[in-house]
């Protein structure tokens, strides 16, 4: 019998599909099995501001896990990037060894031993300051490296060096925010925490990507609004991102015109007799521009002008919508705050603060569960490293000032050195800073934890600073732009490698412990620190510790009686717990969540006449300042007619030397693209995947078009973390007067189709 | 008349219970659920239903997706 | 009818041979096109599982898109892992809720296995891909909502 044709074909379509099952394509591997753990070590994530507790799996001595520590602010949760650290700690291009540029800039690194490295850098910072004495020497930190290390910094280059040549890549982000709470409030960081997220009925998202920047908020703010329908959601940016899809009403303006909307908003909550003049009569002083102070009345007149049809001239927000905005904020029984780089990276970004925090006192919305101003901060410690420690060229330690002389003799006299040791003129921020190395200037740097070859603004101009002066670096990971520059490396231990303390958003500090030992020749940033600072000339008994857990002591014990009191915070209680918020002034004290309020902050006397005390301005007042809309430095014009902003992708850290290592976040976002809106997409003929060329007054790059109503038209974005396309070339360096931050959210450009 | 050979990718522990109901449909015969999750089956069916058929197998309960792996349509087989 | 028994078993065969040799060259053949080819990413362009498995998988892909996890950004590789097996998250088209869940939702899984006794399978409950931002996440869900192709 011949076998029918029918049955062929049946037969061999059963065939094709069994194989089918033994292709490679449809293998699997057994189920992700977590290999067994020993022992679980508390920390803190290694990325951004929001501060995961996580507890990182050891067995043996490799870590090999990552998990949520339940105990901590985020209940267990984390984000992508933290649930993959593991693979970032034994990543291939690790710097185990120090290494040295001996033949000068242009020349390869070699290897070299530890204290060749050291003598090295320690020689060159002698010669600079032969040459130009302690004001040609800096150091540029980071608000990722932990508070010990930047303590110590602080306290080597300021009363050990004697300059105050001290900045940090906190300078680039949460400048803004700082000056805009010191100049409000009288002291910096907010006075809320994340416990806020759980009370309040009404959330203004601006200028934040919550959802991506701050992934694990973002998951907490989105159940917040599933546990009650009141609870509604206003969304402020131009682009229309991820984040938008919790809101209620979301506001697109053009970018740059949010301190219009700021103040159209304050327009219709006067005109709508929705502010609180019982609150602000008590707790308010009204301050003009120019910082004289004023009335109320001068407040209502100066807003005059920003009607909502005014508003919607300057924003395109539509006129119904700023009224809602307003009315939904106002009306609401706990409003809260939240804005991140939109606001800071700004010319005008203290000003923008300023306007927030003017919604809050204007309205009583201040100062009660749910309501409050609460400034996102980017990086893991830039609160608790840089900004507490006043490890910036301004400032000192615990909310002082350089230019303080009372201030000055305090830190003298804590630090046991002699009066007049502490430079009384500031020194230079980061973008004065790294032009001053470009004149020559200062001729050497201390980089720690950080790439401003790939971070800075206006990259063609400002590394050339870093091609003239002597650069000493800490880093981690082969691929560091900054590597390009540097004279000499130390390979720093790297996160769970040691231990230290992170301060996130909310008033937190946390430690990590150490959870394996340094990889290869690495060592604890705070001993490579002291070892260098000795051998270049700086008196060992300014740093007679040990190891950071005695940088911790000494930094508590200073902090006791300032109004960034955590004396109560011992090595031993943050061992114990989870993060402990400050105020915390002893021991038994559990924690402050609501700042400046009488009976919930221990600073404030607990039979003060007042529920609320602004302790930190000399009549106990909060400011409303009145800032008026101002453009940005470079807006679109007829020659370049498009905004060019920048920010993050979730998948990626800053500049991916990080991220860029495991293998999921990577293949997520290998490249950087151009996010365009389909309008203009069409008008210019761009499809999706085209190359389209950015043009603007500085530089002139490439890039694979992504067609998305994301961006507003007239508005396109390009994610920032692409070390082979370093978008800050693009942009200028124009800063906030105030602050000194520069303005990355804005510049002009070209756009159009590569020939 | 067409014959399609094609994998139904089954969702954790329901591969026993849709090889049995697919079975039952006519014209599909099953051979045999592979490494807990993929069904090999054969469809035959008249050519302008087959892709009905395809698509009433893939919204079955507890299909996460169908592979076709072969299609085959031969107009002088006529049931 | 008479069966041919010695022309039937040569038939088969080479049926056999044909088949074998087919499917070992399809196991060969084409490794681009084939799913796992697919996951190979172009370095340029935007690559990530929604996009093909918008189009494979797209009941599992629409439900994570409108769940709570699509929304939050917990995206495939999170729980999956990487296809072509080079990831740092082993890759399973059916994580274990034990290790993969556990990761994330830890202390919740504790107090629920406290509450009401421990499930091995998270998913009774609590439908793979499926947890819409607006549920009530404590009720029983059946799973639903079938897309089209």
């Amino acid at each position: 019998m011949t076998v029918s044709r029918r049955k062929f074909l049946k037969g061999s379509a059963a065939a094709l599909a069994l194989g089918m099952v033994g292709s490679p394509a449809c293998a699997l591997a057994a189920a992700g099995q977590e290999e067994s753990v020993d022992r679980w070590v508390k920390g803190v994530c290694r990325y951004c501001g929001t501060g995961c507790g996580v507890l990182v799996g050891v067995r043996g001595d490799r870590a090999v896990a990552v998990k949520g520590d339940p105990d901590n602010h985020n209940a267990g949760l984390l984000c992508l990037k933290g649930a993959m650290l593991i693979p970032v700690i034994y990543a291939e291009d690790r710097i185990t060894e120090p290494m040295i540029r001996r033949g000068g800039k242009g020349s390869p690194l070699d290897k070299a031993s530890w204290d060749e490295a050291l003598d090295f850098a320690a020689g060159a910072f002698r010669k600079a300051m032969d040459a130009g004495g302690p004001d040609a020497v800096a150091y540029y930190g980071s608000g990722q490296a932990l508070t010990e290390e930047s303590y110590l910094a602080n306290k080597i280059w300021k009363a050990g060096f004697r300059t105050n040549n001290v900045d940090g890549n906190p300078r680039l982000c949460m400048a803004s925010a700082v000056a805009g709470y010191l100049t409000t409030f009288g002291k910096d960081e907010p006075m809320g925490t994340y416990n806020d997220m759980d009370a309040a009925t009404c959330f203004f998202i601006i200028g934040s990507n919550t959802s991506e920047a701050h992934p694990v908020l973002f998951r907490r703010i989105a159940q917040r609004k599933e546990s009650s329908p009141d609870v509604k959601i206003i969304v402020a940016d131009p682009r229309r991102t991820n984040t938008s899809r919790i809101a209620d009403l979301h506001l697109s303006f053009v970018a740059g015109t949010d301190l219009a909307l700021l103040n159209g908003m304050a327009h219709v909550i006067i005109r709508e007799e929705l502010d609180n003049p019982r609150f602000y009569s008590r707790y308010v002083n009204f301050v003009t521009n120019d910082g004289k102070p004023c009335a109320f009345e001068d407040y209502k007149a100066f807003l005059a002008e920003y009607t909502p049809e005014k508003v919607q001239e300057i924003t395109g927000v539509p006129a119904a919508d700023v009224i809602r905005a307003a009315k939904l904020f106002a009306e609401s029984s706990s409003a809260l705050s939240l804005w991140c780089m939109g606001i800071n990276q700004r010319t005008r970004g203290v000003w923008a603060n300023n306007l927030i925090h003017n919604l809050h006192l204007l309205t009583g919305q201040i100062g009660r569960p749910g309501a409050s101003p609460l400034s996102l901060t980017g990086q893991p410690n830039a609160c608790g490293g840089v900004r507490d420690t006043g490890s910036l060229a301004h400032l000192l330690p615990a909310g002082r000032m350089v230019a303080n002389e009372k201030h000055r003799a305090e830190m003298e006299e804590f630090w046991g050195v002699p009066k007049g040791t502490i430079q009384p003129k500031m020194g230079h921020h980061t973008v004065a800073l790294f032009e001053a190395m470009a004149k020559g200037d200062v001729k050497a740097v201390f980089i720690h934890c950080t790439n401003p070859a790939h971070t800075l603004p206006d990259l063609n101009a400002l590394t050339k600073g870093l091609e003239t002066a002597f650069v000493a670096q800490t880093e981690c990971f082969m691929d560091a732009e900054t590597l390009k520059y540097a004279d000499v490396v130390f390979p720093a231990a790297f996160w769970c490698e040691t231990e230290g303390v992170y301060g996130c958003t909310e008033r937190r500090y946390a430690l990590t412990e150490q959870a394996i030992k340094p990889m290869g020749n690495c060592r604890p940033t705070v001993r490579i620190l002291m070892d260098f600072a000795e051998k270049a000339g700086v008196d060992p008994r300014l740093f007679p510790y040990k190891n950071a857990a005695d940088i911790w002591e000494e930094w508590r014990t200073l902090s006791k009686g300032s109004p960034y009191d955590f004396y109560g915070m011992t090595r031993a209680r943050l061992k114990k717990e989870s993060g402990i918020k400050w105020p915390c002034p002893t021991e038994d004290h559990p924690g402050t969540n609501l700042r400046y309020v009488r009976g919930e902050d221990p600073l404030v006397p607990v039979n003060h006449p007042d529920r609320l005390f602004f302790y930190g301005r000399p009549d106990g007042k909060a400011n409303i300042f009145l800032r008026p809309y101002q453009p940005p430095f470079e807006p679109a014009d007829k020659d370049y007619p498009f905004i060019l902003t920048t920010g993050r992708v979730i998948d990626h850290w800053h500049t991916a030397t990080m991220t860029g290592k495991v293998p999921e976040l990577q293949k997520a976002y290998p490249s950087a693209f151009v996010e365009i809106n389909p309008v203009d997409a069409q008008k210019l003929g761009i499809s999706n995947g085209d190359r389209v060329v950015l043009e603007t007054r500085r530089d002139r790059m490439t890039f694979p078009a992504r067609i998305t109503d994301t961006c507003m038209p007239g508005l396109v974005f390009c994610p920032f973390f692409d070390k082979n396309k370093l978008v800050n070339r693009l942009f200028h360096h124009a800063v906030d007067n105030a602050s000194k931050e520069p303005e990355y959210k804005i510049c002009a450009t070209r756009v159009y189709k590569q020939a | 008349m067409a014959i399609a050979g094609f994998l139904v990718h089954a969702e954790a522990g329901q591969s026993e219970r849709l090889e049995a109901e697919l079975a039952e449909i006519p014209g599909i015969s099953t051979f045999g659920v592979h490494r807990e999750c993929y069904i090999a089956a054969v469809a035959e069916a008249p050519g302008n239903s087959m892709e009905d058929l395809l698509h009433r197998v893939h919204g079955m309960d507890g299909v996460l997706t169908v592979y076709v792996t072969s299609m085959t349509v031969e107009d002088e087989l006529v049931v | 009818m008479r069966i041919d028994v010695k022309r039937t078993i040569r038939v088969l065969a080479v049926l056999l041979l044909g088949v074998g040799a087919f499917f070992l060259y399809l196991d060969r053949a084409f490794p681009k096109v084939r799913c796992e080819g697919a996951h190979l990413s172009v370095p340029e362009k935007y690559a990530d599982c929604v996009s093909c498995h918008a189009k494979s998988t797209a009941r599992a892909t629409q439900d994570w898109k409108e769940s709570k996890h699509g929304a939050m950004l917990v995206k495939c590789v999170v729980c999956h892992g990487e296809p072509d097996g080079k990831g740092s998250i082993s890759f399973s088209a059916n994580p274990d809720p034990a290790t993969i869940c556990a990761r994330c939702h830890d202390p919740a899984m504790r107090r629920m296995a406290a509450k009401f006794g421990g499930s091995a399978d998270c998913s009774i409950c609590h439908p793979r891909h499926q947890n819409p931002l607006h549920s009530d996440a404590y009720q029983h869900k059946t799973p639903s909502g079938k897309t089209s192709f």
